[in-house]
């Protein structure tokens, strides 16, 4: 319970204030402890009907002057209160009894709090002292992995600074074209929505928005999941909500924190390369098996004299490095009669495995409240600002070079830069500034007013050579965007007797959301050596671009309870947005829920082993928009100068004028919110003194109305007209057990376990339902399909049957005796890939494509284990997800050899795979003849989608907390050191590095970035 | 205190419920929104413009910035390929495939020349007039009620227009007459599209000017009542009705505003505008910043060192049909239209220096001779272009009346007609009065007159010829469509009621 000694005292001033002083007394001593012994710095030890009190000090002392008769009152946060008569013989030695459940009692809701006992919503609560304190990360939605049975997190890239995906209950979000389309929850910090993603359009770096909240700063996480929590936020809350409290200061001495942890960052296991004379070897074999007459090998692996043929560069060794990660964090933070304070500072360093990469964060967050007019009006004020910077290589982050180049270390070529000459800065920041007043106008009404104000700032400026060309290209841009929010909630909750609660809210928000960006390029005909943007007359672009959109609602709740046993509750909120027109432009989103602690029925009363029980159901609407903000407005296109400067896309004969912008479609009033519907039936129980906890949900949720484009026939001039057209549901059940074992006093075992299934299926597309074959603007087809009744983004590829062992394995048509076509016409041949023609017409072409695999996962969880022995504890944190499919596009591509492959990048160790190179090999790839008309590495085959579940091993932390013998000494409070290991093992099926690392759409992208090992050391004290 | 605190809470609130009348109306600051397009009268001007500009996109042809079907980064001038490319006539000295491929007919095959099949620019013109139709009648702010009208007809003027050039090309086209018409058009009969035409520019020739104020070119690059008269007439010829078209034509010949300039006048008509012979043209100027880069200018193509910086010919009428075209000037040299149509360049002289010009107009070789009808590049390191796209212009009127009054037979004004071009040309004048040779010397005067004028092709496919001139065709092909443009695949995205040319159904 040593968490517990680290909480400071809450004072029950009004008691306390509001006695008087009776009779004359004499000091008398006395100790305060738990029920285990452990000592309780900071109660607060009081005699009761006077202004005598005192807090217990760091050997949990206290002094008082008693006189007999008195009663002593004792009290600390998380522990019953309690009363003891002095008497003259009276043992002074108080020992208070835990009440977790008092503890935690109060949990932040929508607009405010709300009693444990009396929630009927689905809501997850995380506690980050007990993370922050173990874990190091750049962002903190990494550190909820598998904290939430339901929330789904990946990480897609080992990148520092990269964006983690977060899915709350299932995908809802469709697109026709790149992969990303995400259903992004929406981030509230301490009561204020904030600007956690930028549009496509305006984002310059690639920076996870997010990164910049320092994670030692927040108290806790709450995650709102279904309709009747989050519908309270209506218009943005679909996708579910989460809610970020920060540390605030205690009552008592100032508590006064300082955490530095240092990790060492391991390169984990990287791709298998045949370096050197394997590589030698496997391209002689390829070139004897399959090259044509008259093809040699390139010199260098042939010519013994030549300087590159006895090279064996280990790429990967030379670019992925052990690195370091820093991470220092200083807190004051104190409260009085006058308020509190809080005040803290961040820094973390975390430098990248590869070469150039990593990721600095800087942070400073201050947080007062003052209370006036005898504590009926508290004014808090936060400032929260902070600094990103993921600065890398202006190419990308290949490694993936021929073993027979040199290392830039190499004499040969000393010198010479290992990627292109230049630089990519990418530096976000945020100010947050928020200001609110709480004024209690009567009894049990208390009136909020509060204004904050965001800004945050994206930066890019890159520059990067070509030595070949003598070419500098620079850019230069910066994206800004405001948020402007005004509240006022009203809040009534008059107390009854016989137990009837009530709780009443009514309140208004105004958002106003302004982003706009600028952006100059230009290409130099010679390196100029500027980050800066020089401007060459004739070919350089610049460009920038606004848009703003400003929501109003109105919304109110009211919750009721009896003897916190039957509760019901219901909100209603309605949210005006500027982005749609007149006609749509309100959307009303209600929810109703109720719950009943059955616990509480004289039924289970005499049960021992029962200590509570509740059952909660729920159904609500919640809504989304999309980022476009003036889609329904139909905006006009008054043309762009064309890259020669010529006006022709402006004026005709001088005269300039808009026309419809073709793509955007026209004025489209019809367009609306997103809405998603959501029941929810869920049941809490506690057994055995809340050694063993039960939570279970069940719910479903209908995504209506997702945007989505249409084509327009060409003869309406349109290209396309946005519709709500896309209706995806969600069917999932949640798990969650906790158990918390004593055994003696010196050993307890806490275990989280926590998972969910999730079912996703589209139920309804535009065009009569058609399929959806997700292409890119360009032309490029991403091999996932969108498909009525099936789960999301499944992917489209060919049938693949194996490998054509002999000539007569081909089929062939029995109406003409043409043989079977293979894709881009090949003429099959033996060792070619055995692709099923489903249409049966003898081609295959992408007719022949089916549903192959579904990207989402089934099941995902986390369980978490917590031991403690004495001084020592041990955490070990892991995560899995169970049944989906992904696919080793990173395998595949590096099979794909053309003619040139030889010295075009690292290639495979061949012996690896099975490859077939003659007929009766029973391989699983086919030949790999880099000669073939059409290479038979194919890149939609469903022979590369592979199981992709895993269960991982994230984080095991050991620490020792100091004993209070040595810290008295050196005049520390508390004092722990620890020591984590991150990403220690993972168990899958997958043959690609890592299952997790993998697009939302399930491809493992090859230009992926390993996740790193890390052995971290930390201490963190507390004066 | 506490009540001080209430009332200055409460008026807080109101002054910002009053505040929040215009909060949610959010307006983007870089452009506009439909609601703002259409309130003063400069916006009709712009809007109006915008058709003409949105045209002339069309008919230089549609990029992958218009629609991410094709994959062209820029524009060809595809007016050449519509209505000329085929005629017979012209050969890719440089062995250019596309081109090769559009002069044989081959028009699917080749993902090149896959955008010259698409409609969709042309269809932006007519949706950008049905929007001016609809909204431009509501505006009274800064627009007098005759400007207005006039405004309306250039609409319906352009409508028309629209629809015409896309007959011409694809055959059977659909009508779009109203705005935000997203219902699946099927393709109507050319006979009722051009019926249309021909309404819709009576409307307009009521509501037009003869001429603007202003140059001659600018004039002329918008919808005057005899753009719309020439239109008309070219719809009439289209529908056989030889007599309205005669009569519609007579109106501008009456009018006098036009004339046949002499032919030292053709370097102002081909390069600048600036002439009273152009009577419907595409603007372009370099000087007030409207001309083309690269691509979009047929120009490029045919065009070399000295007017532009590439090296070879890539399109050119071969030296052996010039002689064809010309008897008169294999005969005696007497036709002056060759020396201003071609030129030989010193192809001797190095890359990187000005070649010069010879003095004879076909010195070169049968595939060395350059098209030099038009010759303005604005620049010659960039190949930007700035000559005008005449669309009709005054021979091109008095030969059509020459032929409607020959094939009514009106011998005698036939005549006349003829010979006012042919004595310009400085050949002698035609005399025989036999109505069916007299209607096959008029059609080869506007080959002479009118060649690289975008015209050959559609005359020759109006009356079912192309096949006479182009061995890639056969008659029965023409008969089933061959001399029109196949409909692209993105016509058929959406559109039940779309159907692809007979004859393209079949070949590729």
């Amino acid at each position: 319970m040593e968490i517990m000694i680290q909480r400071t005292c809450f004072l029950l001033f009004l008691l306390v204030l509001s006695m008087q002083v009776v009779v004359a007394q004499k000091a008398h001593t006395g100790k305060v402890t738990d029920q285990d012994k452990e000592i309780l710095i900071g109660a607060t030890v009081g005699v009761k009907g006077t202004d005598r009190y005192t807090i217990t000090d760091i050997k949990g002392n206290y002094s008082l002057d008693l006189s007999l008769g008195d009663t002593i009152i004792c009290s600390y946060i998380g522990y019953h209160t309690r009363e003891i008569v002095f008497r003259q013989a009276s043992n002074l030695n108080i020992i208070l009894e835990s009440s977790v459940a008092e503890l935690e009692s109060a949990i932040v809701i929508g607009y405010g709090s709300q009693i444990r006992e009396e929630v009927t919503g689905s809501i997850s609560e995380i506690k980050m002292d007990k993370i922050t304190e173990a874990q190091v990360s750049d962002s903190f939605e990494s550190l909820l992995q598998g904290k939430v049975a339901g929330m789904n997190i990946q990480l897609n890239s080992g990148e520092p600074g990269s964006k983690p995906t977060i899915i709350i209950r299932g995908l809802a979000a469709v697109s026709r074209g790149d992969a990303s389309a995400v259903s992004e929850p929406l981030y509230v910090v301490d009561g204020v929505p904030i600007i956690s993603r930028t549009a496509d359009e305006f984002s310059i770096t690639s920076t996870n928005v997010l990164a910049d909240l320092n994670p030692s700063d927040i108290e806790d996480v709450v995650v709102l999941k279904d309709a009747s929590a989050a519908a309270i936020y209506g218009s943005r809350a679909a996708n579910g909500v989460i809610l970020i409290t920060t540390k605030k200061g205690r009552r008592g001495k100032p508590q006064i924190s300082f955490n530095a942890r240092l990790g060492v960052n391991y390169v984990p296991q990287l791709q298998d390369v045949a370096g050197g004379a394997k590589e030698r070897e496997q391209v002689a074999r390829l070139y004897a098996s399959y090259a044509p007459y008259g093809v040699s090998m390139p010199a260098m692996y042939t010519d013994i004299n030549n300087p590159f043929y006895n090279n064996s560069s280990d790429w990967q060794g030379y670019l992925y490095n052990t690195s370091i990660t820093q991470d220092f964090n200083g807190s004051i933070r104190g409260a009085g009669d006058f308020g509190q304070y809080s005040i803290s500072m961040g820094h973390m360093d975390n430098k990248g495995i590869l070469f150039n990469t990593g990721f600095k964060r800087y942070s400073t967050m201050a947080s007062t409240s003052f209370n006036a007019l005898k504590n009926s009006l508290v004014i808090d004020n936060t400032l929260a600002v902070s600094r990103t910077d993921q600065t890398r290589n202006p190419d990308g982050l290949s490694a993936n070079y021929s073993t027979l180049f040199p290392l830039p270390n190499n004499d040969i070529v000393k010198g010479s830069e290992v990627y292109g000459i230049g630089k990519n800065s990418n530096v976000n920041d945020r100010i947050r500034f928020s200001s609110n007043a709480t004024l209690n106008l009567f009894q049990n009404l208390t009136y909020k007013t509060s204004l904050s104000l965001e800004y945050t700032r994206s930066m890019k400026d890159t520059y990067s050579a070509s030595r070949r060309t003598l070419r500098a290209y620079n850019s230069s841009g910066a994206s800004e965007s405001r948020n402007l929010l005004f509240q006022n909630t009203l809040n009534y909750a008059p107390k009854f007797s016989e137990g009837h609660s009530l709780n009443f809210l009514l309140g208004q928000s105004a958002e106003k959301i302004e982003t706009k960006i600028t952006q100059v390029n230009s290409v130099a005909a010679s390196p100029s050596l500027s980050e800066t943007v020089n401007w060459p007359s004739g070919n350089a672009i610049g460009s920038s671009n606004y848009t703003a959109s400003s929501i109003l609602s109105y919304f109110s709740r009211v919750d009721y309870s009896f003897q916190q046993k039957y509760m019901i509750g219901g909100s209603l909120r309605a949210d005006g947005s500027s982005k749609f027109g007149q006609a749509n432009r309100w959307g009303i989103f209600p929810s109703i829920s109720a719950g009943w602690n059955f616990g509480k029925e004289s039924l289970f009363k005499n049960l021992d082993w029962f200590e509570s029980g509740k059952v909660r159901a729920s159904y609500g609407i919640s809504g989304t928009t999309w980022n476009n903000d003036y889609l329904a407005l139909g905006i006009m296109d008054g043309g762009a100068l064309d890259s020669y400067n010529s006006l022709l896309e402006i004026s005709y004969g001088g005269i300039s004028g808009y026309s419809p912008s073709w793509y955007d479609g026209f004025k489209n009033e019809n367009l609306t919110w997103v809405k998603s519907q959501m029941s929810n039936i869920g049941m809490d129980v506690s057994l055995f003194g809340n050694k063993l906890e039960f939570i279970v949900d069940a719910y479903e949720k209908v995504t209506k109305g997702l945007l989505l484009t249409t084509s327009l026939p060409t003869t309406s001039g349109y290209n396309e007209v946005y519709r709500n057209a896309a209706n995806v549901l969600n069917r999932g059940l949640e798990f969650t057990v906790n158990t918390n074992i004593n055994s003696g006093r010196e050993f307890n075992w806490n275990t989280g376990l926590n998972f969910a299934l999730n079912r996703n299926r589209v139920i309804a597309l535009p065009d009569g339902n058609a399929d959806i074959i997700k292409t890119s603007t360009s032309g490029q087809d991403f091999g996932s399909i969108v498909r009525t009744g099936t789960p999301l983004n499944g992917f489209f590829f060919y049938q693949s049957q194996g490998i054509y062992q002999t000539e007569s394995q081909i089929p062939v048509n029995p109406k003409t005796g043409a043989r079977l076509l293979g894709l881009q016409n090949k003429k099959l041949a033996v060792g070619d890939r055995n692709f099923r023609d489903q249409n049966g017409d003898y081609i295959i072409d992408v007719k022949d494509r089916i549903y192959a695999g579904d990207p989402n996962p089934k099941w995902t969880g986390g369980w978490t284990n917590d031991l403690r022995y004495k001084n020592f504890g041990l955490n070990i944190v892991s995560t899995f997800v169970v049944g989906r499919k992904i696919v080793n596009t990173a395998l595949l591509e590096r099979l794909q050899f053309g003619k040139d492959f030889a010295g075009a990048r690292s290639m495979p160790n061949l012996d690896n795979y099975s490859i077939w190179e003659k007929s009766g090999d029973q391989a699983k790839y086919p030949s790999l003849n880099p000669w073939n008309d059409a290479s038979q590495i194919v890149s939609y085959d469903s022979e590369y989608v592979e199981d992709g579940s895993y269960f991982k091993v994230k984080a095991a932390t050991l620490s020792y907390n100091l004993n209070n013998t040595i810290l008295d000494r050196l005049g520390i409070g508390r004092a722990r050191i620890y020591c984590t290991f991150d990403n220690i093992i993972t168990f899958q099926k997958y043959s690609g590095p890592d299952a997790e690392l993998v697009t939302i759409d399930g491809f493992d992208d090859s230009k992926g970035y390993p996740m790193r090992r890390m052995m971290l050391f930390g201490i963190s004290l507390g004066l | 205190m506490r009540n001080k605190i209430f009332v200055s809470c409460l008026t807080t609130l109101l002054l910002i419920s009053q505040g929040c009348k215009d909060w949610l109306n959010q307006l983007p600051i870089n452009t506009i929104t439909e609601d703002q397009a259409w309130v003063t009268g400069s916006d009709a001007e712009g809007a109006v413009a915008k058709s003409f500009s949105i045209f002339r996109r069309a008919l230089s042809g549609l990029t992958k910035s218009d629609t991410p079907s094709t994959t062209r980064n820029g524009s060809w001038g595809d007016y050449y390929f519509w209505g000329d490319a085929r005629s017979g006539d012209w050969i890719t000295p440089n062995n250019d495939g596309d081109w090769q491929a559009g002069f044989n007919n081959n028009l699917i095959a080749r993902t090149q020349l896959e955008p010259m099949t698409n409609w969709r620019l042309f269809y932006r013109a007519i949706e950008q007039c049905n929007l001016v139709l609809e909204n431009v009648p509501t505006i009274s702010e800064g627009l007098t009620a005759e400007r207005k009208a006039e405004l309306l007809a250039e609409a319906h003027f352009m409508r028309a227009m629209s629809h015409f050039y896309a007959a011409r090309i694809w055959g059977d086209v659909p009508i779009n007459l109203s705005a935000r018409n997203v219902t699946p058009l099927g393709r109507e009969p050319i006979k009722k599209v051009m019926e249309m035409v021909v309404s819709e520019a009576d409307i307009a020739i009521a509501g037009l000017p003869w001429l603007y104020p202003g140059t001659r070119k600018k004039a002329t690059s918008r919808g005057t009542r005899g753009a719309a008269l020439a239109l008309k007439a070219h719809a009439l010829m289209w529908l056989k009705d030889y007599q309205a078209a005669s009569e519609a034509l007579n109106q501008i010949i009456e009018e006098g505003t036009y004339k046949l300039v002499p032919i030292e006048g053709f370097r102002e008509m081909f390069d600048t505008g600036e002439s009273d012979e152009l009577i419907f043209q595409m603007f372009y100027d370099a000087k007030v910043g409207e001309f083309s880069d690269y691509y979009g200018h047929i120009m490029t193509y045919y065009l070399t060192n000295p007017y532009t910086s590439r090296g070879n010919l890539s399109l050119a009428v071969p030296k052996s049909k010039i002689l064809e075209i010309y008897p008169d000037y294999a005969a005696n040299q007497s036709d002056r239209r060759v020396a201003e149509f071609f030129q030989s360049i010193d192809f001797s002289v190095g890359e990187n220096e000005i070649r010069p010009v010879f003095a004879d107009p076909l010195a070169n070789g049968e595939r060395l001779i350059m098209f030099a009808k038009f010759r303005k590049a604005k620049d010659r390191s960039y190949n930007l272009m700035d000559g005008p796209v005449p669309i009709f212009r005054y021979a091109d009127i008095v030969l059509l009346k020459a032929e409607a009054d020959a094939r009514l037979g009106k011998v005698n004004e036939a005549l006349t007609l003829l010979n006012m071009v042919r004595s310009r040309a400085g050949i002698p004048s035609f005399t025989k009065s036999d109505q069916a040779l007299l209607i096959e010397e008029i059609l080869e005067e506007r080959r002479r007159e009118l060649i690289g004028e975008f015209q050959r092709v559609y005359d020759l496919v109006r009356l079912g010829r192309l096949h006479e001139f182009n061995p890639s065709i056969t008659e029965q092909a023409e008969k089933n469509g061959a001399g029109f443009f196949p409909v692209s695949d993105e016509a058929f995205a959406n559109n039940p009621n779309m159907h692809q040319t007979y004859y393209w159904q079949f070949n590729q």
